[in-house]
């Protein structure tokens, strides 16, 4: 085994070591999260149910509605349920019982969604905030919203991520300073960090009217960048799904190059390590970077958006943009993070994993290329791993929670995501907390 | 369950996130302008019409020389002296000119793409999608054909050898839309061609360009010349014509329900020379509505009704003209409905930005503004915007609280008006959706499993769409067509359309001889 790859074992076995010591909330079957997903996780008729009647449920204004749904997805022949899943979900639907029932389904659901999202507002989510902070980590805000379907709901978005700068910078200043999260290795960085999707920005965005959409998106994200500006605060363009890529890039670079954000150090951007194209987009931001005399932030994800990238190609007749194999998006994941890490001059690396594994890979190599301890970070959603960033933190590393805010019905799409990667075959997290596969195919080097 | 054509392939459409895929369509639609006005010819040239650029009604696209009935009698004439060869040319070879016409349109792609644009008004993806529909139809039916043509044994009894055949009708008239100027007439004439019939095409005058390329493609695949002949002109000349004409064998129609009903009225009438009965294949309007449930995705459904009603500024048989929103949804869905319908781009179809282009001609610009006075006698308008003097502009407009009886809920607009109604519950919305005298496309926004379970059992329409939007159905996955007075039931893209361009026969030999049979020896 070459040395750093017996480094990276090392590593990882330590930290998994560490991390296995608790479990994730959503794991706890103390918990009627943990129960439930506990059980979809071994009956596929009724994950699917229960996946769809979350989706609907913020919908559902009166105790009738709820009633006739759940009577609807859950009172089948075919879905055999287990009895304390039964009792509660079917006590909803009848007679005397529903009136206690509903409430506490209400209740239950409600819990479910503030593991994953901080808050209905920031006012809500302030405390959540500076909870986090004390617990030794940073945070990421992304405002959720309703899909932006006309320009007055994207100039809403648009109102909420100035604002949201504005609250940032009223409250992270009186949070108590932490050497690990307020500097990296070239000095202070700021504790407002935020997370936009264009999409939410340009109701009328599409990939056919390109230089129109890249124009337009530019208009909306400029008041939001002269805000971070002035306040200080970090902005990551988020990566959504394969149709707004290029534009997404585009839109970023072209950003970049206008004089009046040439002094603004704090922009960055979200690759996905499951689409294929990704190598060559890295090699031409790097390159973009080295020419324009730029250092941006990159945060690296596997892409959130598996399932339906491959569902849209195969309607669509095209080639599929992801790798059908996880293996291929772990390995394709380290071949990334090393490119980045070769330009760290360049790229201000966020790795943004759940994968002991992967992310073990990053912090031995930025080692092995000269990176200080605080020159990367390592970037989670708020909610999930929460044994896992326990431990990187006690190693000393700067941990950001992607934290979401904002209500129910908005953040359903959002949820059901989180739940779809918990309860995952392929999951890390499902592997490591709740299926208790054994180390060594856990942690092994991804193609070996 | 069965799957059928679980292995066809739809034509991609293009993705346009592309560069080099819209720099391709820019650079045709540059061609296109240099060489405007060409020429258009029938078999044998008569008087001339002109083609014209909806945006810019100075801009002619072509100039054709129409038919009139003493050459249209000439070309079926030519197309009988065809049939026989035509009809005895192997289903393979057939099939195969089918195929090599796909892929003619497949390299012309971006040149028609662009010239749907210039002529129909056609929005950059609704050409596109248009395009591959057409090439869908040449490969689908190609495919079909060569299952079809295989004789079935029926029964199984020594003895006797019974078989199943298809045989084609003879010559007849293809009579096709500008709405869909490559996709409907591709259909029409691929399906009548490889079952073994001769055909007399007659385009929309608004489209004839694009009809010509048609003729093109096929002559360059190598379809013996005089199977196919090209009849542009007036409908009320060359189609009524051919209609009551006795050695017309079948007639494949698209187009409005008064046209459509008039053709089905003429082919009735039998004439004294005449030895068979007509087949009238024909597709027609719709009046269709799209439920929106108390639980529906509001984001989904907006957008769904957006496009369904809006896209292609409404000019397709499929578009949503009607909405029935649940009374728990209705004001938020307006409101946000009323905020996206603001948002969206008006501008001629040149524009890849353009979500609403100009209508097809004036003639129709003035009818849908006529509908747009009579809405705004009967209900309450909620959107109308202003657009563009030149070209023939008609706003996306929305009305609300429209009763199920309304001239504007219940006539056929063809343009980007939209009626909003509310229901009470979910069966209301379903008679509501009923309650018309079409029955083509509909669709349910709804998560709730027992309404989508009545909307399958009970909504009358051809193509049910849930949670999905009332327009875009693609060949062998979502055959396409209506019935009550929307359509005969042939369904475009389907296992049951090639059936109505052929007569079926039944074979039955004797096989015993003197006491012996082949299954005996």
């Amino acid at each position: 085994m070459p040395k750093i790859e017996k480094e990276i074992q090392e590593f990882s076995k330590n930290l998994l070591a560490q991390s296995r010591n608790q479990i994730p909330s959503v794991f706890n079957k103390e918990w009627w999260i943990g129960k439930i997903l506990d059980f979809s996780m071994k009956d596929k008729n009724f994950k699917l149910e229960l996946f769809r009647f979350i989706d609907v449920f913020p919908t559902l204004t009166t105790n009738a509605h709820i009633r006739s749904h759940i009577e609807e997805y859950f009172k089948r022949e075919d879905l055999r349920l287990p009895s304390h899943i039964r009792l509660g979900l079917l006590a909803a639907t009848e007679g005397l019982t529903s009136t206690l029932a509903i409430p506490a389904l209400k209740k239950n659901i409600h819990h479910m969604a503030k593991i994953f999202i901080s808050g209905e507002n920031t006012q809500d989510a302030s405390k959540n905030l500076e909870k986090i902070w004390n617990s030794g980590i940073a945070c990421t805000i992304d405002l959720l919203g309703e899909k932006a379907v006309s320009e007055k709901e994207a100039l809403e978005h648009q109102k909420n991520y100035i604002e949201l700068i504005e609250k940032l910078s009223e409250l992270t200043p009186s949070w108590k300073e932490n050497k690990s999260l307020d500097f990296n290795h070239e000095g202070r960085i700021p504790r407002n960090n935020i997370s936009v999707k264009i999409s939410a920005l340009n109701s009328q965005i599409s990939p056919v009217n390109y230089d129109e959409s890249v124009s337009i998106t530019k208009e909306k994200i400029r008041p939001i960048f002269r805000k971070a500006q002035e306040k200080n605060c970090t902005v990551y363009l988020d990566m959504e799904h394969y149709q707004l890529k290029n534009l997404t890039l585009s839109i970023f670079k072209s950003l970049m190059e206008e004089s009046e954000f040439s002094q603004f150090k704090e922009a960055g951007i979200v690759l996905q390590a499951y689409l294929k194209d990704t190598e060559e987009d890295l090699k031409n931001l790097i390159n973009f970077c080295q020419e324009k005399n730029k250092k941006v932030y990159v945060r690296l994800v596997k892409g959130a958006y598996w399932d339906a990238e491959q569902i849209w190609a195969g309607l669509n007749n095209w080639s599929c943009p992801v790798y059908l194999n996880k293996e291929d998006t772990d390995a394709n994941y380290e071949k990334l993070s090393l490119l980045i890490l070769e330009n760290h001059h360049f790229i201000k690396p966020a790795f943004a994993s759940h994968n002991i594994r992967s992310l073990s890979h990053a912090i031995i190599q930025a080692r092995h290329h000269d990176l200080p301890q605080t020159g990367l970070e390592i970037q989670m959603l708020w909610g999930m791993a929460e044994p896992i960033k326990k431990a990187l933190v006690s190693f000393g590393y700067r941990i950001r929670d992607y934290v979401p805010i904002g209500e129910l019905v908005p953040g359903m799409a959002y949820l059901v995501r989180r739940l779809l990667e918990n309860t995952s075959n392929e999951s890390f997290l499902r592997q490591s907390f709740s299926d208790i596969k054994e180390e060594e195919k856990l942690l092994k080097k991804p193609g070996s | 369950m069965n799957i059928l054509y679980k292995d066809f392939k739809n034509e991609p459409i293009l993705d346009f996130s592309k560069e080099e895929n819209r720099k391709k369509v820019f650079e045709a639609l540059n061609k296109i302008k240099k060489n405007l006005n060409r020429e258009i010819l029938p078999l044998i040239s008569g008087s001339r019409a002109q083609s014209i650029n909806p945006a810019d009604p100075q801009e002619i696209i072509a100039t054709v020389s129409e038919c009139d009935e003493k050459l249209t009698q000439k070309a079926l004439e030519e197309a009988e002296k065809k049939f026989y060869s035509w009809a005895h040319t192997p289903v393979k070879k057939r099939a195969a000119i089918l195929k090599k016409t796909a892929q003619v349109l497949r390299n012309k792609k971006y040149d028609l793409i662009a010239l749907e644009i210039l002529e129909c008004g056609k929005q950059w993806m609704e050409a596109d999608g248009d395009i591959c529909e057409a090439i869908d139809f040449l490969e689908f039916y190609a495919q079909e054909m060569e299952i079809l043509e295989e004789p079935r044994k029926l029964g199984g009894e020594p003895g006797q050898n019974n078989l199943y055949v298809y045989k084609p009708k003879g010559v007849g008239v293809v009579i096709s839309p500008w709405n869909f100027p490559i996709a409907i007439p591709v259909g029409m004439i691929a399906a009548a061609l490889v079952t073994g019939n001769c055909v007399l095409f007659k385009p929309s005058g608004e489209s004839s360009a694009c009809a010509f390329e048609i003729v093109k493609a096929f002559e360059e695949a190598g379809l013996p010349q005089g199977v196919l002949q090209f009849l542009p002109g007036k409908g009320s000349v060359i189609g009524k014509y051919l209609a009551k004409h006795p050695k017309i064998h079948f007639i494949a129609f698209t187009g409005s329900k008064e046209v459509g009903l008039e053709i089905i009225e003429a082919a009735a009438q039998t004439q004294e020379s005449q030895h068979h009965v007509k087949k009238v294949i024909a597709e027609m309007g719709g009046k269709n509505a799209v439920i929106v449930d108390a639980d529906a995705d509001l984001d989904e459904a907006i957008t769904g009704v957006l496009q369904g009603a809006f896209g292609y500024q409404g000019q397709k048989c499929s578009a949503t003209s009607r909405v029935i929103v649940l009374q728990d949804n209705y004001e938020k869905f307006i409101e946000r409905l009323k905020e996206a319908a603001l948002s969206i781009k008006i501008a001629q179809a040149e524009d890849p930005g353009s979500f609403v282009g100009p209508v097809i001609s004036k003639k129709a610009q003035e009818k849908i503004k006529q509908y747009i006075e009579i809405g705004k006698k009967e209900s309450t308008l909620l959107v109308e915007r202003e657009v563009p003097q030149k070209g023939f502009f008609v706003s996306p407009t929305i009305f609300i609280d429209v009763k199920p009886n309304h001239t504007i809920a219940q006539e056929e607009i063809f343009g980007p008006v939209l009626a909003v109604m509310k229901a009470e519950n979910f069966d209301e919305a379903l008679k509501i959706a009923n309650g018309t005298r079409f029955a083509l496309t509909g669709a349910v926004f709804s998560r709730s499993p027992k309404n989508i379970e009545k909307a399958v059992k009970d909504f009358d329409v051809g193509n049910l769409y849930i949670n999905q939007k009332s327009t875009g159905a693609q060949v062998a996955r979502q055959p396409f067509g209506g019935f009550k007075l929307s359509g005969v039931g042939s369904k475009a893209g389907g296992p049951d359309y090639l059936l109505q361009f052929m007569n079926p026969k039944t074979i039955t030999e004797k096989t015993m001889r003197q006491g012996f049979s082949p299954e005996t020896i």
